[in-house]
């Protein structure tokens, strides 16, 4: 294998990284604090696209400030969805998984009737490809892998640091203690799925530019961001990012030395064993 | 038995009368599919429903169904053996894939099962795209041999050609019915008490001496044989296979079927089969309004009726008798 072969595949894998942490790490926040699988995160990540494609093609905003208000108003429409839907299921694992899936055909069918059933694209927002030591990089998935480590720096950040964040974090490791603290548990259910939901749209409004996108892209993600989330250990944030690049490099690597398919058995087959061999994950405690 | 037992079996008769009459009065090729295809999902809900009473929900079943058709078809297709031999012969392969896909899964529980099941049985799925001998890759098996013509002296001949509907609704149903009465006595049998109280607790089943690890065990190999059953009528039935088929939409109808239904009592996933089944027909001009719906009425029934469906009759019965009660005070 030439070098340039392999520093490629070290390049698309770790752009795949950053993309899955940004959206892995809104399922870890949900899955964290509610125990909950939220099934329609994909749908957010849909929604996002969604929304970027409405902000900026259809009312011709700034590709940026589209993106800004994709996140707003996805995060809105998660923590409503949190409140009427999850809310009375609140210690049902199954029920509020249950849930999430019809929340997600509800989030699909929304779309078909907002946008319609046909494919979108927008417009490229950083054109070119720049050369670095023989591999072709597009400048614009260093953008979108720039932006969005900005984004997980920053929602990192914002959970060491201020007081919600740390109530988050108390919530993740005892919610009654917390509660006996006096953490909300219902304002932090709502802040965490909003900015679940957040950085899920982000990530979807930031590939909206890179791929096509149409209602039925969720469930695919969904998928990919649980074996994330179990391999990284569940309820572990920083379990959550290795767990994105390694599973980036897995599928870059596999599916350019065989081929897609394989790469997807690798994954479902990643996860299988991880579940029952080691449930905790990689970052995990028991 | 009692009045009451007597009422029961003679409804019970009356619908396997009804449906046995149903080809004389459907003419429509179209209904008589929905139709058979809906005895197919029954198979696969009622037996989904056999894996819930130990209280978990599996994903490999839709994949595991999937496998029972892939190998009666190969069987027939690569072997030339007769579709009568090969079903049972896809059921017992399958039974033991599916013990090899949840010897893995059993250590996990609940929501964790529900994924790890996912996970090996698409790396299943997969295995079916991925090599295209003998499963015919993306675009799967087609041509699929129908079964060969029943010939029994005396009776007359049952051919199944493409335009033999009514020999198709027949086999279908009569597979179907006797995979119900079978799982039915399971269910009421030592293995069904056995399953409600390894639902009820794991811990508890194990110190009253269950073997929890054998019986959930035992349990998921009969559902996914069942499941093999369906999958392999339906192989025949539509001569074509395609992976994607058996990819989680088909496993979240099915789920969806059997909790809306009610998985508490035996006659859950038929209902909640029926209506799904009828209510998908009912909104065939609004094909993008499905979904919706079916996240709608899941919805309202985890929230409003946890039991189910079936469940109805029962919540509403005792209202309904007081309100007559007060409406005859007056």
């Amino acid at each position: 294998m030439e070098l340039s072969t392999f520093l490629q595949m070290f390049v698309n894998g770790t752009m795949i990284g950053f993309q899955l942490a940004l959206f892995a790490t809104g399922l870890t926040l949900v899955y964290g604090i509610m125990l909950i699988i939220n099934f329609a995160h994909g749908e957010l990540y849909m929604l996002g696209a969604f929304a970027v494609f409405f902000f900026a093609e259809q009312l011709g905003l700034n590709y940026f400030v589209s993106l800004a208000l994709a996140m707003i108003v996805v995060g809105l429409v998660a923590i409503a969805a949190e409140r009427i839907f999850f809310k009375p299921l609140r210690g049902e694992h199954i029920p509020s998984f249950i849930m999430s899936c019809g929340l997600a055909f509800m989030f699909q069918v929304a779309a078909v009737l907002a946008f319609g059933i046909k494919d979108k694209a927008i417009d490229s927002v950083f054109p070119g490809v720049i050369m670095l030591l023989g591999t072709s990089v597009s400048v614009e998935r260093l953008a979108v892998s720039l932006i969005s480590a900005i984004l997980i720096i920053g929602f990192y950040i914002f959970l060491l640091r201020s007081r919600s964040g740390r109530a988050m974090r108390a919530v993740m490791q005892d919610p009654e203690a917390a509660a006996l603290q006096g953490v909300s548990i219902n304002q932090t259910c709502s802040l965490g799925m909003g900015i679940g939901a957040a950085l899920a749209a982000a990530a979807g409004g930031l590939l909206a530019p890179v791929f096509i996108f149409n209602p039925w892209i969720g469930p695919v993600l969904t998928w990919e961001g649980f074996i994330v989330v179990c391999l990284g250990g569940k309820t572990s944030l920083p379990g959550t990012l290795l767990a994105a690049f390694i599973l980036g490099y897995v599928r870059s690597f596999v599916t350019t030395l065989v081929d897609p398919v394989a790469a997807l058995m690798c994954e479902a087959a990643i996860l299988g064993i991880i579940l029952t061999l080691r449930p905790q994950g990689l970052l995990g405690h028991e | 038995m009692n009045r009451n037992d007597w009422i029961k079996w003679a409804g019970l008769a009356a619908v396997v009368i009804i449906l046995f009459l149903i080809p004389a009065f459907i003419k429509s090729p179209y209904w008589m599919l929905v139709l058979t295809l809906m005895w197919v999902h029954i198979i696969a809900a009622e037996s989904f429903r056999h894996i819930v009473t130990v209280g978990e929900y599996s994903f490999a079943h839709v994949p595991l169904m999937g496998m029972g058709g892939y190998a009666s078809a190969l069987l027939v297709m690569k072997l030339g053996l007769s579709f009568w031999l090969a079903l049972p012969l896809a059921v017992l392969a399958t039974a033991i894939i599916s013990f090899l896909i949840y010897y893995p899964c059993l250590r996990t529980t609940g929501t964790f099962f529900f994924f790890a099941s996912f996970a090996f049985g698409e790396v299943m799925r997969l295995c079916w795209v991925r090599f295209r001998n003998p499963f015919g890759g993306v675009g799967g098996l087609s041509d699929i041999p129908r079964p060969d013509t029943i010939h029994i002296p005396g009776l007359p001949t049952v051919e199944f050609t493409i335009v033999s509907h009514t020999s198709y609704y027949y086999l279908i149903l009569v597979f179907m019915l006797f995979s119900l009465l079978i799982m039915y006595l399971l269910d009421r049998s030592r293995l069904g008490a056995i399953a409600a109280a390894i639902k009820e607790s794991k811990v508890l089943a194990s110190f009253v001496g269950i073997r929890v690890w054998r019986y959930e065990m035992i349990i998921f190999v009969i559902a996914s044989a069942f499941a093999a059953l369906g999958g392999s009528l339906y192989a025949h039935y539509m001569t074509l296979l395609v992976p994607i088929e058996f990819y989680w939409g088909l496993g979240i109808y099915v789920c969806v079927w059997a909790v809306v239904g009610g998985t508490g009592h035996f006659a859950g996933p038929i209902v909640g089969t029926i209506v799904f089944g009828l209510a998908r027909e009912l909104l065939r001009p609004f094909p993008q309004l499905v979904p919706l719906i079916y996240g709608l009425i899941l919805a309202a029934t985890l929230a409003f009726l946890p039991g189910g469906l079936i469940s109805l009759p029962g919540k509403i019965l005792p209202w309904a008798k007081k309100v007559l009660a007060r409406v005859k005070e007056r």
